[in-house]
């Protein structure tokens, strides 16, 4: 239950010049889609998995963590809010308590597809971070919880070192993410 | 082999040597300071390291007399907050740290939020996120030789209420000057001397060997290595040597360089842990570490640790170890050197330093959220943590 969605003020302007073109299309579309698939998983690992129910729980009970590409976007919320489950929280214009923004869309394409880790990103200085980092490291580690779970073994390899042990079966993570 | 991609900066004037402290007012001046707050601690202020600071100021148009002098061991987020208000309320418009890693980090977190604007450095929390503002002039005087943080784009600050230390990163936190003078260091007792020593070693061993090195993070790693394993022990012998205190000064500015470009990594994350859990003070958490997340990260770390063989233990040493020993030699170097250090009180156990063992638990989930996990080459988990504690103790 997550949203992924660009940034509608900012493509508006885009569609006020008749002849801009929101630029990496092919790109953008693959980083929304696997935001959103990386927003369920994070939120089915919630019910499934009890090490992100526990770094999620600690985090606390209202607070919310945005992903997002600059400059347009997609950007993906999901959180705590209001006594409601975590899930899919407010709009993408919304302050979030926590911010992870990529700086470009080409290195955010590469972590999403499995060509840079997380730590890696990390390392060179691919995205920036707003917000109490203590707590943005329970969602780097959820993150790689889920990761390890939807991506193939020699992939999540490469992206981690070492990968989370699995605490249910991949097919049953991706079905559960999926339906 | 260079990194696919780095980034390194280091934009602060160095003024190094005899006498430097009297170059600082001239730099202040060419800034247009008037107003500086001088920010140092209860034991300076006392022993008239404050005076020596304030008497370089003497014929300059610049009011020194606006002091804080009451900061605590660790910098917290509530003593930053109280003194934006005191440089607001005093028309201040410049800082000036005295001190070791708290003074410095407290001065960072005042830039912070008088550069920003605002009146809470919690609203500043994060990586790299804050905006460019107009910048006030920030000059740093380091009286201890360990955190580097007078060359460092990171504030560790303690939020006494959460029992953490909170990590805040940005170029921003740069100071425009770092004044290295000897007559400022002197009088460092044996002890510190020696815990803050270790410390600039750690952060040297890790800038060269975390995820985000870079050659010129590891060059200055490098460099530093051999000034500390040179000068260290002589300066805990001899304090009142300047040449001694110089080389030590100059190579915890050296390492900071290299760590703040390149990050350190699971000494720190259990280090700042304990330091917030069991209140253990950093450069003792840090001695009593490294050898043991050294050998954690050995497997991974082999070639690296082989390489700082040459600036731990000198050339001959490195020479004579055949080159699959060079990895272990260099643990069992640190070991040792940092050993030699019991005599002047260094604790080198985890029991020495009064933690105990209940507060494992707590000190591994604080570790495993520390920033400084993430560029560690292994992401260690909370067992693995818990497990280093162990065979620390």
């Amino acid at each position: 239950m997550t949203e992924v969605s660009e940034n509608p003020t900012q493509i508006k302007q885009e569609a006020k010049a008749p002849k801009t073109i929101v630029p990496g299309g092919f790109k953008r579309s693959v980083c929304k889609l696997v935001m959103k698939l990386l927003g369920k998983g994070i939120c089915y690992g919630y019910k499934v998995d009890s090490r992100i129910k526990q770094d999620v729980d600690a985090i606390g009970d209202d607070f919310s963590v945005k992903l997002t590409i600059s400059p347009i976007g997609p950007t993906m919320i999901f959180g705590k809010k209001d006594q409601k489950p975590f899930s899919r929280i407010g709009s993408y214009d919304e302050e979030a308590t926590m911010t992870i923004s990529f700086k470009g869309l080409n290195s955010a394409f590469k972590m999403f597809t499995g060509g840079m880790g997380l730590a890696a990103g990390y390392a060179q200085h691919r995205f920036t971070v707003k917000g109490d980092l203590y707590k943005i490291l329970a969602i780097v580690r959820i993150i790689n919880i889920v990761e390890g779970y939807l991506f193939p073994k020699a992939m999540a390899k490469k992206l981690m070192n070492p990968i989370p042990p699995k605490q249910v079966n991949s097919v049953r993570f991706l079905c559960g993410t999926l339906f | 082999m260079l990194p696919k991609y780095y980034e390194f900066l280091n934009s602060v004037k160095i003024m190094s040597g005899e006498n430097a402290l009297e170059n600082l007012p001239h730099e202040l001046k060419m800034m247009g300071a008037k107003k500086p707050i001088v920010l140092t601690d209860a034991i300076l202020a006392k022993c008239g390291t404050l005076d020596k600071v304030q008497k370089a100021f003497k014929g300059f148009d610049i009011d020194v007399t606006e002091t804080y002098t009451e900061i605590p061991p660790d910098s917290s987020i509530k003593v930053i907050n109280e003194i934006a208000g005191i440089f607001k309320a005093k028309g201040c418009d410049s800082i000036i740290a005295l001190g070791g890693g708290s003074v410095i980090d407290t001065a960072k977190g005042l830039r912070i939020v008088i550069e920003q604007g605002g009146n809470d450095i919690m609203d500043y929390m994060g990586l790299d996120s804050l905006p460019r503002k107009d910048r006030i002039a920030f000059a740093v005087i380091p009286t201890t030789s360990g955190t580097g943080s007078e060359c460092t784009n990171v504030a560790v600050i303690a939020n006494p209420d959460k029992n953490v230390k909170m990590e805040f990163i940005s170029y921003d936190l740069l100071p425009d000057f770092a004044v290295l003078d000897p007559r400022m260091t002197e009088t460092m007792p044996p002890k510190i001397t020696a815990n803050t020593g270790v410390d600039a070693l750690v952060h040297a061993i890790e800038g060269y060997t975390c995820l985000q090195k870079n050659p010129l993070s590891q060059s200055y790693a490098f460099a530093a290595i051999r000034l500390i394993t040179t000068f260290l022990p002589k300066a805990v012998l001899e304090g009142g040597n300047h040449e001694y205190r110089l080389a030590m000064s100059n190579a915890a500015t050296m390492a900071g360089i290299a760590f703040s470009n390149s990050m350190v990594g699971l000494v720190h994350a259990i280090g700042h842990a304990i330091g917030g859990v069991a209140h253990v003070p950093h450069g003792i958490a840090m001695a009593i570490l490294l050898p043991h997340v050294m050998k954690f990260n050995l497997e991974t770390l082999k070639p690296a640790y082989a390489e700082l063989l040459l600036p731990l233990a000198g050339a001959e040493i490195y020479a004579t170890t055949p080159k699959e020993e060079r990895a272990q030699k260099a643990i069992e170097f640190v070991t040792a050197f940092i050993k030699q250090f019991e005599s002047v009180g260094l604790p080198t156990k985890l029991s020495d330093a009064k933690v105990t063992e209940d507060q494992f638990d707590a000190i591994a989930q604080t570790a495993i959220n520390d920033g400084a996990i993430v560029v560690n080459p292994i992401m260690a988990t909370k067992e693995q943590v818990i497990e280093i504690l162990k065979e620390a103790f």
